[in-house]
């Protein structure tokens, strides 16, 4: 119990600097100049609906503390109150204008700013604390995409933005996935076999986890640059590679480097989940005569099965967010977008290409996640303390 | 276990299959286009560019007028940085790009030791092309003649109240002492075509605490900190052609001793799709020649500081100039 308050208190606290203390959102004349802050007391002039939405907040107060006034059971309806609160916020802050000029609206712009980020965080980690918090989560990310999704907000900034690249958007989005996920998926097998060496032979180890965890601390970008040299030479010279679609830039680098990224977390969990195997269990395997491949095939992987997907699930993740690279080699993906935002300044865009990689990420670990909790439960140990990957 | 286990294989060949299988209609064209034998004879053009506004904008430009006649291509616009883009060129990874004149002199370092070439539009146009023709097989077009370079940018009210109006002008405020700071990139503040050229062409000198140095040549973000102000920035390194300068009110100093190298953006092709679609050259040629530097500044101001689409910022201009029905 006590955990779960300290969630609310601090979530409210955001919540309620986010309100008072920061601008909502930004009014911009242009894509580019720094805007007029729109705070909460600015819209509050007759607008009914952010009377609402600061209503909530304090509603959100009085369920935050309600052990200390009357715990009664109408405050529990607070926190699926909240779920609405972004989206109608972005709603208000849609029509949003500073008074006493005209703009052209066509190029004008609203941003979302500091104070909104911050009132959408704390909202969502009071509803974490709260009774069924995940489904309340879903809800109010779901309902604040939905309302500009539907074309409620048409000035918001990240709505002009997406319209934009509604086309380009998919087509990267779609890309970003395949790399990530096929990368992550093609650096499986080495790595659990990696994993199965490293726990076999002891001198190996050594040089396997040293390699793997080479790929790991080299940075990305310069990972990808080195990459794109024997590649180049590759494609120059032997005409098969050439063929294959294989060149010195664009996907094949990308998806090169991502594989080898996915290696340390896939070999690292590999090898720690066949080595926490109990020697007595492949003992008794042997000596009911069992061959090693039956050992590795039935007794070893299920065994190690939860903590090498935990490693999977750590690959998958990264692996999410790294793609972002693969934009400034012509690979595509969010990053194109994001670069693309970085070298105009247009900071919305930069936003919009970051959502949909955070969402993705979020969503792979809670599946991944579901996963790996079921298997524990049926090979029926706790793995917990297990993650050695990152 | 051993059904646990072929689920989850099952289900990581799902996402494989998933995952490729909706990227295919984007990825096919770029990813294995020399696969089919020569049943179709000719393949799409693929048109790449810079990670920029100007990059979209003449990106969708090429595109769009490529179709209308009947050639087929493939958008790779916004492909990646310059030197991405470069190379991917000379890959064969992808077919005609967008780029600037001037940067023959880093393509082919040992040819260009004469840097007064480079200041010369014409004769930097000519040298590039001809060394690109002859060493890479790559055709530089006809460009447009607006030059985008590297210039410095002062404020409008900056420049009234000071009597600013060329290099001279600055050069003789700051050797009086006056408040100065010039946001820049690492490559124009070290360059001896860049800020360097400047100094010893105007005889001024500025001091490290004048400098503010970023590592990358993204101009957005200096002339953001130029027109607000920040940590005192009142004077921005500038493209030719950047839209800002008309929207922040900004103007370039003018530079009569021609310091840096000019730089017109130009279409390059691939000798080898130049001889399966003769016809791209002169249908490009009337459009670059129609692109001056203030048409340039429009369009770009258009896409960066209004955010509308380049696709349709392309299209109007395009309509506009009975370029396209």
């Amino acid at each position: 119990m006590r955990k779960t308050s300290l969630k609310a208190r601090v979530g409210l606290t955001l919540a309620v600097l986010g309100l008072v203390l920061f601008p909502l959102g930004t009014f911009r004349p242009n894509r580019v100049v720094r805007g007029i802050p729109l705070n909460a007391a600015t819209l509050l002039e007759g607008k009914s609906l952010l009377a609402a939405v600061v209503v909530l907040v304090i509603a959100a107060g009085l369920f935050v503390f309600r052990d200390r006034i009357r715990n009664s059971m109408v405050l529990y309806v607070v926190p699926w109150l909240l779920v609405f609160v972004p989206g109608l916020l972005m709603l208000l802050l849609s029509q949003a204008s500073p008074a006493g000029e005209s703009f052209d609206m066509e190029v004008a712009r609203i941003s979302l700013s500091s104070g909104f980020w911050l009132l959408f965080a704390g909202i969502l980690i009071l509803q974490s604390g709260a009774p069924r918090g995940g489904i309340l989560m879903t809800l109010t990310v779901l309902f604040a995409i939905a309302v500009p999704g539907v074309g409620l907000t048409p000035h918001l900034a990240l709505y002009k933005e997406f319209i934009n690249i509604e086309v380009t958007f998919y087509a990267e989005l779609r890309r970003h996935l395949t790399l990530s996920l096929t990368s992550a998926a093609v650096a499986l097998l080495p790595g659990i076999l990696l994993g199965y060496v490293c726990h076999r032979h002891q001198r190996l180890r050594e040089w396997i986890l040293g390699a793997v965890n080479l790929f790991q601390v080299a940075p990305t970008l310069s990972l990808l640059g080195l990459i794109m040299i024997p590649l180049t030479y590759l494609s120059r010279n032997v005409p098969l590679v050439a063929d294959l679609g294989i060149r010195g830039v664009g996907f094949a680098p990308a998806f090169i480097v991502l594989t080898l990224y996915c290696l340390l977390p896939i070999t690292a969990n590999a090898f720690s989940g066949f080595d926490q195997v109990e020697a007595a269990v492949v003992d008794s395997a042997v000596a009911i005569g069992m061959t090693k491949r039956q050992i590795f095939r039935q007794v070893l992987l299920p065994l190690a099965l939860p903590v090498i997907f935990s490693g999977i699930r750590t690959a998958v993740t990264q692996n999410v967010g790294n793609t972002i690279l693969a934009g400034l080699i012509g690979g595509g993906g969010m990053g194109a977008l994001i670069f693309l935002g970085l070298s105009q300044s247009a900071t919305d865009l930069v936003i919009l290409g970051t959502i949909p990689v955070v969402l993705m990420a979020l969503i792979f670990d809670v599946v991944f996640k579901l996963f790996e909790d079921r298997m524990t439960q049926r090979v029926g140990v706790a793995h917990d303390s297990l993650d050695t990957g990152i | 276990m051993k059904k646990h286990l072929i689920l989850l294989v099952f289900l990581l060949i799902l996402t494989l299959v998933f995952g490729t299988g909706c990227s295919q209609p984007a990825e096919s064209p770029a990813e294995a286009p020399a696969e089919q034998p020569s049943e179709v004879e000719k393949e799409p053009v693929v048109v790449a560019t810079m990670l920029d506004s100007e990059g979209s904008i003449f990106g969708k430009m090429i595109i769009q007028v490529l179709n209308a006649n009947g050639i087929e291509t493939v958008d790779k616009v916004n492909f990646g940085t310059p030197d991405i883009l470069r190379k991917a060129l000379e890959n064969g990874e992808v077919d005609l790009v967008l780029d600037y004149t001037g940067s023959g002199q880093y393509y082919h370092p040992e040819d260009a030791t004469d840097t007064s070439i480079w200041n010369d539009p014409q004769k930097g146009y000519e040298l590039t092309a001809k060394l690109d023709k002859e060493k890479m097989n790559l055709l530089w077009l006809t460009p447009a003649s607006a030059n985008n370079t590297e210039m410095i940018a002062i404020k409008r009210e900056f420049a009234e109240a000071n009597n600013i109006v060329t290099m001279t002008d600055l050069a003789a405020y700051i050797n009086d002492g006056n408040p100065f700071k010039l946001i820049c990139s690492a490559g124009f503040a070290e360059n001896s075509m860049g800020l360097l050229g400047y100094e010893e062409a105007y005889g001024f000198k500025l001091k490290d605490d004048q400098l503010i140095i970023l590592s990358s040549g993204n101009t957005a973000e200096m002339l953001k900190a130029l027109s607000e102000g920040t940590n005192d920035v009142n004077a921005s390194l500038v493209y030719g052609t950047d839209g800002a300068l008309d929207k922040m009110n900004l103007v370039v100093v003018e530079d009569p001793a021609q310091v840096p190298p000019v730089y017109l953006p130009a279409p390059v092709l691939r000798g080898e799709v130049a001889e399966s679609y003769p016809e791209i050259e002169g249908l490009l040629k009337p459009i670059f020649e129609s692109l001056n530097l203030e048409a340039l500044q429009k369009l770009n101001a258009q896409v960066a500081y209004d955010g509308k689409d380049a696709a349709a910022v392309a299209d109007a201009y395009l309509k506009e100039n009975g370029f396209l029905k």
